[in-house]
Parts: structure tokens; C-alpha cells; sequence
């Protein structure tokens, strides 16, 4: 094949193939046009969103942490709370010697005038 | 002489912008306007069916757009004609393991569309043929459909992406993943078998 057949070879396939392009019926160009604008579109909106799913694990995460803190805590609280109610008891709690030492209080104050009296 | 930061962002805004008037296009939305149309056809050449073809653009056009919008408008066409091919044998993959396991199934081939097509469906609405040449036209195409068909995945990729989108080898080889020599041999083997194809082609 020369070169200057194979040019107007080329050449002519180029028009007839360009005519074909050309004469793209109006149903396909419609649905060209709609392709191309959900392609830029959806591509657009997901680039937007695309923190999204990082967003919701995070938030996932927290609740879950959150969920579990909580349900742990009245359990925890209660313990806290009987433990620490115990603990006053036994702060009150009184052995017979600290009785009897509080029931005869007031002859230790009687004794302890006396003998300032008596010193003074 | 040294050029200064500031100097090399001009010029190279500068040729960017000169690229663009070149190119015809500025924005992604611009290219594919300049491309669907041809991007089409050819999906539609290679898998004979228009739905077939219209869904392999899309996901072109998609895949361009989200994975390759931040590239410079230079490289979308043979990015976009990379997709485009790797869709379409994507395609063939498909359909080779749907006959496999379907093999009663009835899937539209080459013959029961573009072969077939009405040649009014062809024609252009808004040209100032004759209708003698219009139909003419219409049967010259036909033949152009049925021989591009015939030829080689390769050398009808090469002849497509170098004849009829008039893209260079360079962006020929990018497109098709291969050398520069590859596209050449494709090309010119896609030239012969048309020629012999098309042998009483009129295209004096």
C-alpha cells in the first residue's frame, strides 16, 4: 500500500466514520448527556461524602464505648455506694469500752473541774 | 539564567492554558462532550449492542471522573480511551462466562444490531446529501462497521483510537497500555486487512 493510498484510505474512513458520529440519533444523545451528568454528579456528591464513613465508624465507636460505660456504671455505682455506706457504719460502730467511756462522760468532766479546782 | 518559582507556576499556567485552547477543552465536563459521541460508537462497534455500549460509557466517563479528575487535561483522552478498552474486555469477559454457563441463553450479538442496523437509522438528519448519497453513505458505513468488526481487539483498538480519533502514537500507547512500535504494527496491519476488506471501497 502506498502512502497516498493509504492517506485517502484514511481519509475516507475518518469522513464516513465522522458522519457516523455525526448522525448519532437524538435518543443516544440524551442518554449521552445524562451519563455524562450523573458521572459528574455522583463523582462530585462522593467526593463531598467521602469523610462520611470514617465519620460514622467514629461515631459508631463512641456510642459503643459510650453504651458500655453506662451499662457498667450503675453496677459499679451501686458497689461504690453499699461500700461506702458500710464504711460510715463501721465508723460509728462503738465497742463496749467507748460505751461505757461515753456513758460516764460527764463524772471525767465532774473529776476534771474538781481537780482544776483543787489545784487553782 | 535561573528562572524563579514564581516565573516556573507562570509558564507552566501559562502552557497549561495554551494546552486548553488546543485541546479544545478546559474542564472535565468540556471533554466529554467532545468524546462521548465518538466513545459510543466505537463500544457500540465493539459490542454490537447500543445498551451494552451506553453502560461501558458511563462507567467510563464515571471512573474518569472520580479517579482521574485531578490529572491535567492533557492526559483524560488516553486515560479515558484506557478505561474505555478495559470496559469493553471486561465485557467480552463476561459475555465468554455467561455462554459458558448459559450457553442457550440468547444475548444480542454483533449480527442482530450494528450489522442489521437500518440504514435510516444511520443517516444524518441535518445534511444537505442527496438521499442517493445518503444511503450510499449509509451502506459505505455499514461495510466500515462489518470490516472493523472483523478485525483483531488490538488492531481495531489501534485503528480507532489513530484513525478516527486522530490521537498520535504517544497517546495511542498510553491508551493501549503498549509501545509505541505495538501501535504501529497494529496500526498498519489494521490499515492492510481493511484495505484488502474494503477492496471496492469507493474512497477516490
Amino acid at each position: 500500500m502506498t502512502n497516498q493510498s493509504k492517506h485517502q484510505l484514511e481519509n475516507s474512513l475518518q469522513q464516513d466514520l465522522q458522519h457516523l458520529e455525526n448522525a448519532t440519533e437524538a435518543r443516544d444523545i440524551f442518554r449521552l448527556a445524562q451519563a455524562r451528568n450523573r458521572a459528574l454528579s455522583q463523582a462530585d456528591s462522593e467526593h463531598k461524602t467521602g469523610y462520611l464513613p470514617l465519620l460514622g465508624a467514629s461515631v459508631t465507636s463512641i456510642l459503643l464505648v459510650a453504651f458500655f460505660f453506662f451499662q457498667e456504671a450503675p453496677e459499679k455505682l451501686h458497689n461504690d455506694v453499699i461500700s461506702d455506706i458500710n464504711n460510715l457504719d463501721s465508723a460509728f460502730e462503738f465497742d463496749d469500752e467507748s460505751i461505757e467511756l461515753y456513758e460516764d462522760l460527764d463524772f471525767y468532766y465532774w473529776l476534771a473541774d474538781n481537780e482544776q479546782g483543787a489545784t487553782g | 539564567m535561573t528562572l524563579s518559582v514564581v516565573e516556573i507556576k507562570e509558564a507552566n499556567e501559562l502552557s497549561s492554558k495554551n494546552a486548553h485552547k488546543l485541546l479544545g477543552y478546559s474542564s472535565m465536563e468540556e471533554f466529554l462532550k467532545t468524546i462521548e459521541r465518538r466513545a459510543f460508537h466505537m463500544a457500540r462497534m465493539a459490542t454490537g449492542d447500543p445498551d451494552t455500549a451506553m453502560d461501558i460509557v458511563q462507567d467510563s466517563m464515571y471512573k474518569l471522573v472520580e479517579k482521574y479528575g485531578d490529572k491535567t487535561a492533557q492526559e483524560w483522552k488516553p486515560l479515558f480511551y484506557r478505561i474505555l478498552n478495559s470496559k469493553t474486555i471486561d465485557y467480552y469477559r463476561r459475555k465468554a462466562v455467561r455462554d459458558r454457563v448459559f450457553p442457550w441463553g440468547t444475548y444480542v450479538t454483533n449480527s442482530d444490531s450494528d450489522q442489521h442496523t437500518d440504514i435510516v437509522d444511520l443517516t444524518a438528519g441535518r445534511t444537505s446529501d442527496t438521499p442517493d448519497e445518503m444511503i450510499m453513505r449509509s451502506q459505505r458505513i455499514d461495510r466500515i462497521i462489518q470490516s472493523v468488526n472483523a478485525l483483531p481487539r488490538r488492531q481495531r483498538e489501534a485503528f480507532m483510537l489513530r484513525c478516527w480519533e486522530g490521537m498520535s502514537t504517544i497517546e495511542t500507547a498510553l491508551a493501549m497500555k503498549c509501545s509505541q512500535g505495538s501501535v504501529k504494527t497494529h496500526y498498519s496491519r489494521a490499515m492492510h486487512t481493511l484495505r484488502d476488506l474494503l477492496e471496492d471501497y469507493n474512497y477516490d
